[in-house]
Order: C-alpha cells, then structure tokens, then sequence
C-alpha cells in the first residue's frame, strides 16, 4: 500500500483534488437545483401574476436582528408544543415588485457575471488538469507552467471576487425593495477559500519563477 | 553586466581558435561561444583556471569592470 501510494502520489493528489473541486461545484448547484426548481415552477404556474404583466420572483434576504435581544418571531416546537422564540437569518420570499432601473441594471450585470463565472467553473479544472500533464512529463520550471499556474490563481481569484460581487449585486437590488423594522439586510457571505486558494496558487507560480530565473543562471554558468 | 569578458581579445592575442579551445579545456564550443559573446552569468572557478592554463594569461586579463 505504502509502494502504490510512493509512486501513485501525484495521480491519487490529483484525483483528490479533481474530487474536492467536484464537491464543491456541484455542492453549490445541488444548493442552488431548489431555487432553480422554484424558479422554474414560478414562471410556468404564476397565470395570474403572467396574465398581470408581472412575474413573482424570488427574493433571498439576508437579515441581522437590529436589537438581539428584542426576538420578535416565533415557531412552535411541535416535540413539545412550545412556542420558540427565533431571530431570522435568512428569508425567501416570493412575490412581484416593480424593480427600479438601477435594480435592473444589476440584474442584467448579475446575468453576466454567471455567464463569466460559469466559464471560469469549466477553465479551472482545465487548466489545473494541463498543469499536472506537464509535471506528471517532468516539466517543472518552465514558462508554460508558471503562465497556467497564474491563470489558475486568476481564475480563483475571479471566482471570489465575483461572487462577492454577485452577492452585494443581490443586495442592492434587496435593499432598494424591502427594509425592515426589527431587521435590517445585510450581504451574503462567499466562502474565502477561494480567495486563499487563488493567492496560495499565485504564491507557488512566483516561487517557480524565481526557480525559473535560477535555473536559467545555472544554465549559463559556464 | 557591467564585467566584460575579454575571452576573445585572449584567443585573438594567442591566435586560437573556438573549437580547438573547447576542445583544450573541455568545455563545449556552444559554452564557451556564451562566454565569449559575454551572454553567461557566472563562471566556475575550474573554467576560469582550464582557460587561464591554456592562455597562459591571469583571470584579470579575461575579465574586465567598466561602470
């Protein structure tokens, strides 16, 4: 077993790590398959709101007691029937509202931005695949490498700060339709893995071209 | 870089040519044009000592610094 994983190494790191990523990505699109059902389910069986002029829509508010210790809502626990006392993090809600024309500009950027980020979900595995190609044919310093390694980092980066800001997008567009006397909004929080992986991969593409640069002064030490 | 490499100033001076250099101190032709052209970075004190045998020459003679 120790043999196999001595000269296996590289193929069992890389397919760890293709299996994380795949966790993570498609974590998310599990989280998100509900919205998606929910949003589909709302376009197709809302003849009224359709027949209107208007579509519901679906509304993820995060929210932050104003005062914690004022616990304004209530559920009952149906174990004991006790009514609980609770303070809401997050509500969605569903309904039609005229948006502003700011709050449209911002969807139609939120629209973009998932298109973008999509792409970068796809290059991402892409690029970490071509790179453990080329060490798995002992390229190590050189150029190509470093170039797919920094567009990796890039790529993390770009994940991060795009959903940040596809999360201060939402809200905006929150904000400028619900405010709330016990609660105010605030924005979701992105998982700032992502950002340390992108800033670790960016760390080890310059320490490969500092490596770079050294073996290219060995080269030309006669 | 501001050190020179006055290798070729040395082989003109001692009428010899790359390759039978090379061929003296062992060294390839391909490196010792690097050294000569003043493209290399560092040189070994070994190269430095093999050329200087067959110059017959100091290192001084081989390498120069201008500002």
């Amino acid at each position: 077993m120790a043999t196999i994983f001595k000269t296996k190494r590289l193929s069992i790191l890389t397919l760890l790590a293709g299996l994380t990523y795949a966790f993570l990505v498609i974590s998310s699109f599990v989280i998100g398959a509900d919205d998606f059902k929910r949003g589909y389910e709302g376009a197709t069986k809302s003849d009224v709101y359709v027949s209107s002029g208007n579509n519901p829509d679906y509304y993820y508010l995060n929210l932050k007691p104003k005062n914690v210790s004022n616990l304004t809502d209530s559920l009952v626990n149906m174990k004991d029937n006790r009514v609980i006392r609770l303070m809401s993090n997050s509500v969605i809600t569903i309904d039609s509202y005229k948006l502003s024309t700011s709050a449209k500009w911002y969807q139609a950027f939120q629209i973009i931005l998932a298109f973008l980020l999509l792409i970068i979900y796809i290059t991402i595995p892409i690029h970490f695949y071509r790179f453990i190609i080329l060490i798995n044919e002992n390229v190590f310093f050189e150029k190509e490498n470093i170039s797919l390694l920094r567009r990796l980092g890039f790529e993390l980066l770009i994940v991060y700060f795009g959903n940040v800001l596809y999360n201060f997008t939402n809200y905006k567009i929150n904000s400028s339709l619900f405010s709330f006397s016990e609660y105010k909004l605030v924005m979701d929080y992105f998982d700032g893995i992502w950002l340390l992986f992108g800033i670790v991969v960016l760390l080890i593409a310059e320490i490969l071209a500092k490596a770079l640069i050294l073996k290219e002064d060995q080269k030309l030490t006669i | 870089m501001s050190i020179i490499v006055n290798l070729d100033v040395m082989m003109a001076k001692r009428k010899i040519s790359l390759n039978e250099l090379s061929e003296r101190v062992e060294i390839t032709p391909a490196n010792l044009s690097i050294l000569k052209t003043g493209k290399a970075k560092a040189i070994r004190f070994t190269t430095l000592e093999a050329i200087c045998k067959e110059l017959l020459c100091q290192p001084g003679d081989l390498l120069e610094w201008k500002e």
